[in-house]
Order: C-alpha cells, then structure tokens, then sequence
C-alpha cells in the first residue's frame, strides 16, 4: 500500500450540511429516474468532480466535515483524483499528498454538483437515466 | 378508540334472501365467523345488505352485466326478493328489511333500514323461451317490479347503554345517518367489509390509498383545519384603503380559482363531460379549475385506466374457436418477450454502470492529457524517475568521483552537496507511480481512445439499444396477434379493440390536461402569495388596519404550523403504513422473494418492484392484489387505532394453491385484535388445496383443516391457527336451482368429514339441522 493510501482521508465531505445538497445526493442515489440509483455517493462525487473540472467551474470549499467512507473511492477513482490535483497545481508532486488531493477534489465536487443534479432531476419525466447521464458526459467530451 | 364488533345481522326479503335470515357473529378472542355458500348463492349480497342498511349504498354488483355463468347479478334483480314478492297479495305490501346490531365500547346499537313495497298488478315480458320476467323500473335509485310502489323507507338508529335494560331511539342526532357516520363512516366502510372485488382492483387507483391513510389517520380534520384557516381566516375583510380591498379581492379571486368556487361559495364546473363507464349512469362534468379538477380528471385517469385492464381481460377471454393456433403463437411469443424483457434490461444495467464507471475518465480526457504533458516534461529533464536519480546519487558517491570528474572526499564540500541531492529524494518514490500511471493512461485510454470509446459506450449502448428493438418488435406482433385473436371475436372484439383505442387517446388527453391544471394551480398559488405578502405590507402600514394586520399574522402562523403537523404526519403515518404493508405482504405470500420493495410515496403512487426495479403494482394478478390489499387494510389499522371489524368476501377467490395454503396458514395470527368474519366458497376453504409441480412438498390440506387444528405443518413450520370457527351456510331453495335470483337462507351450520367412499371423501361445511 502506497503512503498515498495510507493518508487517504478516513471521510470525504461532499457537503453533507448543506440540507439541500444531502437531499439531493439522497434522491440520486434512491430514485429511479437516476442514473446513479442503488450506485455508492463516492461513484456521483466522482462524476461531479470531473464534471465540475471539465467545466471550469470554481472550486467552493463544502461546508461541515467529511460523511463519505474514504474506503468507497478504488484506485481507479483515486487516479482520476490525482489527474484532477496535478492539473490543478501544474504540479507532480500535489498528487502524493492525498489531503491535499482530496481537499482540491472536494471543491470540484461541491461546485459541479448542483449542476449535474439539475440536470439528472429536472428533466422530462420520460427521458431514460442512462440518456440523462450520457448527455452530460457528451457536453464535455464531444 | 373504542373497538367496534358486529354483533348480529338480520336479513329479511333482501334480494336473495327470503324469510328471515338471522347471523350471530363471534368476537375475536372467540374465534372466527365464516359464512359459506356456493358461487351465486348470495355472499356479495350479504355484503351488500350490511352497506345498504348502514349507508343505504350497494359496492357490489349494482349495474353487473351477465356472468360467466350465464346468470344475471344485480342489474336485473329486484331489491325485494322475488319468492316474496310473488306470494304477496296484490294490494299488500311486501317488507324488505335489513338489521345490523354492532357494539361500540360498552354501547350496542341497533341499525335498522326498512323498506315498505305495496303490490299492484306487476307487468311482465315474454322471453324466448316462453317464460315470463317481471319489468323492472328504478325509483330513487331502488330497482323495484313495474308495478309496485315504495310505500315507506325507514331508518332507525337505536342505542342501548352499558347497564340500561332497554334500546332507546337516539335523539342525539336529528338525522339517525349522521349516527351512523360516527361509529362507522361510510368512507371507511371500504376498508372493513371487504368485497372481493374491491380488493382485486384496489391497487389500481390512488385513491384508495390516499383514501385509506388520510381517512382513517383523520390527517383530513387537520387539512380541513389547515384549509379553512388558509380560506377564511388569512383574508382580511375589506374597508382600510383602496389599495387593500383592490389587494384582497385580487385575492380572494385566485382563492375562486383554486377552489373552483363562485363568489358566494358555490362550486364551479365546466361544460366537460366526465368519463363514464355505464353509459346509463348520469352525466358529471369537471370542476371549472384548481384542486378539485385536478381530482376529477385523477380519478377519470384511474377510470379509464382500470377500463383499459378490463377490455385488456375480456379481449384475452374472448373463447373463439380456430384460436388455438394463435394462442400458441402469443404464448411462445409471450415467453420469449419476457427473456428478451430480462436481456435489455440487463444490458440498460451493463450500459449505466459503464457510463458511471468510465464517464468521469472520458469528460477528464483534456486533464488526463495535461497530466501526461507535465510527466512528460519531468521525465524529460530528468526529475522522473526518482529511482534513477536515487541510483545516479549512489554510484557518485560509491565511485567517489562526482559527475565534474573531482573526487567525493568524505567531509568534503561537494560530497555535503551529492548527499543532500540523495537525501531530498526521500518520500518522493511514488512519483514513480504517478509516472506509471501517466504511461497507462496514455498507452491505454489516449492512444486507444476510439477502441475505449466504443468498447466502453458505443458497444453496450448498441447492444441495449438493439435489444429493446427486438423487444419493441415483438411486443408489436405480440399486439397484433392480440388483436388477430380479438377480431376473430367478430364484431365483439373489434368493438372491443375500438374501444381500447379511444382511451388509450383519452389517457393521453387526460394526461395533458393534468399537466396544464398543475401549471396553472402552481401558477395561482404563486400569485396568491405574491399578493398575500403586498397586502400584509399594505395592512402594516395603514394605521387603521395594524390590529388585523396583527391578526392575520397570528393566522398566517398558525396555517403554517397546521401544514407543519399535517406535513409531519402524513409522512409519519405514510411511512408507518409502507412499514407494515410489506411486512404483512411478504408474511402472507408463498414467495416473498418475487418482490423486492415495496414503497408508497408522498404523492401515494404506490411502488412495488421486482428484482429488475420494474414497478409491477398495476400489473398484479387477482390473487397477488387481494393479498397485497388484505397487508394494507391491515397495516393501516395499526398506527391509527382504529378497531373496526373485518368482514371479508372471497378472501383467497383467486389465490393459487401455494398461496392459498400460506394465507389459510397465517389469517388465524393475523390482526389478534380484529373482529373478523369471512364469505368463502368450497373452492377456497374445503377443497383440497391443489398440488402444486413446483412446492412438491406442499400439503393438500383444506384451508378449513388449517384453521381449527393444533400442532405444526411439516411444509412451512408454521403452527396451524388452532382457533374456534362459528359456521354458517347459505341455503339456496333446491326447487328454483334454474334460478339465480334465488331464495336463499343463512342457517347454523358445521364442520363436518365424508367418507362415503374413495371418490366421495372430504370436508363439508352442513347445517345443523
């Protein structure tokens, strides 16, 4: 095990104090109309956070302290989160402090994903969630 | 809550029943009541009986075409019995009477509705087959013989107290109905005389659900609270300003609009006509706007949806001969439509995962490509790998000679410099990794980036995408074999197919319409409140108005802690129901595996779902939806208290043998605390439970044997009910068998084993006599 894993942080904050933004994280996961129904919270904070950074957006420190289980983030996702770090800082050696990495990727999270809900929730009830998800993913990538 | 038991019913000259028919019914801790007859003998009506006499209203059968016996149910029955009214005299009256004693806490009442019919010359009609049929004729909504007249229709509600000697007319109440409507509203009178029907379609509508928790919970008393103070009380009378009566009356208008209600309280509706599905029936149109609207065009969505699954079962039914070959065509059609069902399921699950999994690397691609850039510029002057330069520093000094060719002296100046360059590259080895991972990304996601592309999206998408077609085509033909199988039905089934096309576009319609009617509430609402809040400011800053401005606020307080409470407590309540419906639900099913959760939400759509998440609830079989309503009615008695008997019509009508041996196993524990008396056939409760290919170990016994005997079954370790059953059966006059208007009686009846020879062996339910 890498001293990157041995840091990793025990949680991970998403937001959970923000009411509106748990709801949220709560209906993506449970309901149907979601791509990421019965999927962990670590898959949608790591679709937020790519999202949010493929989008420029500002990184916004969440608020409270960490909820998530730093155990749900495999190393795939880990990866993409030290990619996320280095891009950040244009720097290598960000990514092997993992609180550092973690924190950089907690703000892309945060600020990616009211606009990833927006647009998984509020949209045409008959629209499939794999059609929703694919939508977002083409925004960026295409 | 005071628990109501039922303690007798008396049936005089009811529809089948002639003479006088007397029921005493047991209470719980007694055991059960269970009445049984055969099919057309008089169990529905004998349900119909106790709701005509307590809300003068029939639930069953009013308006039935013909059976699939070939007899006619109520539509062509007289209220009166026929035997007794062709023995009565002309100019005599005939008496039809129903007498229901129940007992509310220590109170008993007797409610007794009695009808009076004088005999004159009845008129008849010749049938083709010579015999002749009295005319019926309907007055105020009574179907009597043309001929006759209602001479008196009585109600009486009497009451005798705990410790008085006799019954005394109530004289509490000017009206003896509103009597009734204390110990046993007639909303609720769904959720305790169970008609089997009822059951078989509860699912199907909202309604019943929304019905059933905000009803029984008495949730309505705090939105009806909540709703006049919103109404009546938020609105401030007029006279401070012109401003806030202009502000008010704004207002009040959006109040009419919501409501649908004129200017002095009277309901508002439009020109449309509301679906009908017995075109006799009397027409009802929508409210004009707002929440009753919305309510009307529901329960029309409800309608017309639960028509659709009619015409869906009478199109199946349809018996044609030279079908065979199509059925067996629909069948293997079916089969393969559920395996192709399964398949684009699973490939939707395999497409999503792959979208979840591999979406973020792919909107990362730009970052992922920086990311290499950077590594690439590290390697390149030298900084990666740390592992090469750990070795540069040691050979240098192994050699002694640094890289200027000068010697490395220990102590020496330039050595320090070597030995600091080797000991800053401690705990940067994973840099090492961050290169590997650079080199993978690059040899296997950028460089293969259309192979990731399509390995990862294009292929899974593809192979759902094609799948669903296959579904979608064959559920075409299975539609077209459908209606093959229908037109061969003549012109029956193409009516039939017409019929189901026209609603299928009226659901659509009606389904706009909802959407607009949701709009235009939400759009109401807001202005109102827009408006609300400039009069408040308004009213605050007129002198004169500062004591109502104060009041309204009170008001304005108190409706938002009513929604609060209300809020709180339906998803209390709703949470509570869901809770326990699926508890009993799984308890009472064979395979409680079939379903995987079950949820009724905010809105009470309700959600049952299978292992693939498919919401099944509008697609339950008969049997499935009376076990499912059966785990309802029970689940809402428990948070609410309220402790009304249950008198339950065909429970197990259509239940399969190993659900029938699983219900037969658990109603005797089920609900310890309710009353409960059940109609059953010999089908449901005598006969042998059918062996079934897949539970071979599944015993035959009768579902009678599993209520009144001791010990354990050997099949599913449950112990057997070991409780007291009080019979009775429904005697239908040997002599009138061609006819299904019958002349039934209900007599004292038990238990009882036959043994005449091997074919003639089994359980009977006899009389007494």
């Amino acid at each position: 095990m890498s001293n990157f894993d041995i840091d990793f942080p025990q949680w991970i904050n998403y937001g959970n104090s923000n009411k509106e933004i748990a709801s949220q994280m709560e209906e993506l996961i449970t309901k149907q109309w979601s791509p990421f129904n019965g999927q962990k919270m670590a898959n949608v904070f790591i679709f937020c956070m790519a999202y949010g950074f493929a989008k420029g957006k500002k990184p916004e420190k969440p608020p409270g302290s960490g909820s998530m289980p730093g155990s749900a983030f495999d190393s795939e996702m880990r990866n993409h989160m030290k990619c996320v770090s280095i891009c950040e800082k244009k720097d290598l050696e960000v990514a092997i402090n993992a609180n550092e990495t973690v924190k950089i990727c907690e703000g892309y999270a945060y600020a990616g994903f009211p606009e990833v809900y927006d647009k998984i929730a509020n949209c045409d009830s008959k629209i499939l969630p794999q059609t929703r998800i694919e939508t977002l993913i083409k925004e960026i990538s295409s | 809550m005071d628990e109501i038991k039922i303690i007798s019913v008396e049936i005089e000259n009811f529809r089948q029943y002639y003479g006088n028919s007397k029921i005493d019914f047991i209470p719980r801790d007694e055991g059960f009541t269970v009445i049984f007859g055969y099919n057309g003998e008089g169990k529905s009506n004998f349900l119909n009986a106790v709701n005509w006499c307590l809300y003068q209203y029939e639930p069953h059968g009013v308006g039935d075409e013909v059976t699939d016996s070939g007899h006619s149910e109520n539509k062509f029955l007289p209220i009166v019995n026929n035997r007794c009214i062709a023995e009565t005299k002309d100019g005599t009256v005939a008496t039809i009477k129903v007498d229901v004693w129940l007992q509310k806490g220590t109170t008993v009442y007797s409610i007794t509705r009695t009808l009076k019919i004088l005999k004159h010359n009845i008129e008849t009609r010749k049938l083709a087959s010579g015999t002749e049929e009295p005319i019926l004729i309907d007055i105020d909504g009574i179907r009597i013989p043309k001929g006759c007249e209602i001479l008196e229709s009585r109600f009486v509600v009497s009451e005798k107290k705990d410790g008085a000697s006799d019954f005394q007319d109530t004289l509490r109440f000017s009206e003896p109905e509103n009597m009734v409507k204390e110990i046993l509203p007639r909303q609720l009178s769904q959720y305790f005389l169970l008609d089997g029907e009822f059951m078989e379609y509860f699912w199907k509508s909202n309604k019943n659900i929304r019905e059933g928790i905000e009803q029984i919970s008495q949730l309505h008393l705090i939105s009806g609270a909540a709703d006049h103070v919103e109404r009546v009380m938020t609105i401030p009378t007029k006279g401070f300003s012109k401003d806030t009566n202009d502000l008010t009356d704004k207002m009040r208008a959006f109040d009419r609009i919501i409501s649908s209600k004129d200017e002095n309280g009277v309901e508002s509706f439009s020109d449309e006509p509301m679906y009908k599905i017995d075109p006799q029936e009397s027409d009802s149109y929508y409210h004009a706007t707002g929440e009753p609207r919305l309510q009307d065009i529901d329960d029309d969505i409800d309608k017309v949806n639960n028509r659709l699954i009619d015409i869906s079962d009478e199109i199946r039914k349809l018996n044609i001969s030279g079908q065979d070959k199509l059925k067996q065509d629909y069948a293997e059609l079916d089969t393969k439509c559920i395996d192709l069902e399964k398949k684009y399921l699973q490939a939707g699950d395999t497409f999503i995962f792959n979208l979840i999994k591999y979406g973020p690397q792919l909107m990362l691609t730009d970052a992922i490509k920086d990311c290499i850039e950077i590594i690439q510029k590290e390697i390149e002057i030298g900084g990666l790998p740390v592992k090469y330069k750990r070795l540069f520093a040691d050979s240098l000094l192994d050699s002694k000679t640094c890289v200027c060719h000068e010697s490395l002296e220990p102590g020496h100046e330039r050595t320090k410099h070597v030995k600091f360059f080797k000991d800053g590259l401690v705990g940067k080895e994973e840099l090492d990794d961050i290169a590997v991972l650079g080199d993978n990304y690059k040899r296997f996601f950028i460089e293969r980036y259309d192979e990731f592309c399509s390995d990862k999206f294009a292929t899974p998408r593809k192979q759902h995408l094609d799948l669903l077609k296959q579904y979608n085509d064959n559920d075409q033909k299975l539609a077209g074999i459908k209606t093959k199988i229908s037109s061969a039905g003549g012109q029956e089934g193409e009516s039939l197919i017409e019929e189901q096309r026209t609603l299928q576009d009226e659901v659509k319609k009606l389904n706009e319409w909802k959407t607009n009617t949701i709009i235009e509430i939400k759009e109401s609402k807001k202005s109102r409140g827009d408006t609300k809040r400039l009069l408040d400011k308004a009213l605050k800053n007129n002198s004169k108005a500062k004591r109502v401005a104060h009041e309204l606020e009170t008001w304005d307080r108190l409706r938002d802690l009513l929604d609060d409470l209300l809020n709180s407590l339906k998803d209390s309540v709703r949470e509570t129901i869901t809770k326990n419906t699926w508890e009993n639900y799984q308890s009472l099913l064979a395979n409680p595996s079939e379903f995987k959760e079950f949820t009724i939400e905010s809105d009470y759509s309700v959600h049952l779902n299978d292992k693939f998440g498919n919401n099944k609830v509008r697609n339950l079989s008969a049997g499935q939806s009376l076990l499912m309503t059966i785990a309802f009615v029970a689940a809402i008695r428990e948070p609410t208290g309220y402790k009304f008997p249950l008198i339950v019509d065909s429970p197990s009508g259509k239940i399969d043998g190993p659900n029938n041996h699983n219900i037969g196993m658990c109603l005797p524990n089920f609900l310890p605390d309710a009353q409960l008396a059940l109609l059953v056939t010999n089908k449901e409760y005598t006969d042998f439970i059918s062996p079934d290919p897949d539970t071979p170990s599944l015993p035959i016994t009768p579902v009678c044997k599993l209520f009144d005997s001791n010990g354990t079954c050997e099949h599913c370790k449950k112990p057997f009910g070991n409780i007291k059953v009080q019979h009775w059966k429904i005697i239908k006059d040997g002599n009138e068998k061609s006819d299904n208007v019958g002349n039934s009686e209900i007599k004292s009846a038990k238990l009882e084993y036959v043994d005449t020879d091997e074919t003639h062996r089994g359980w009977m339910v006899a009389t007494n006599e």
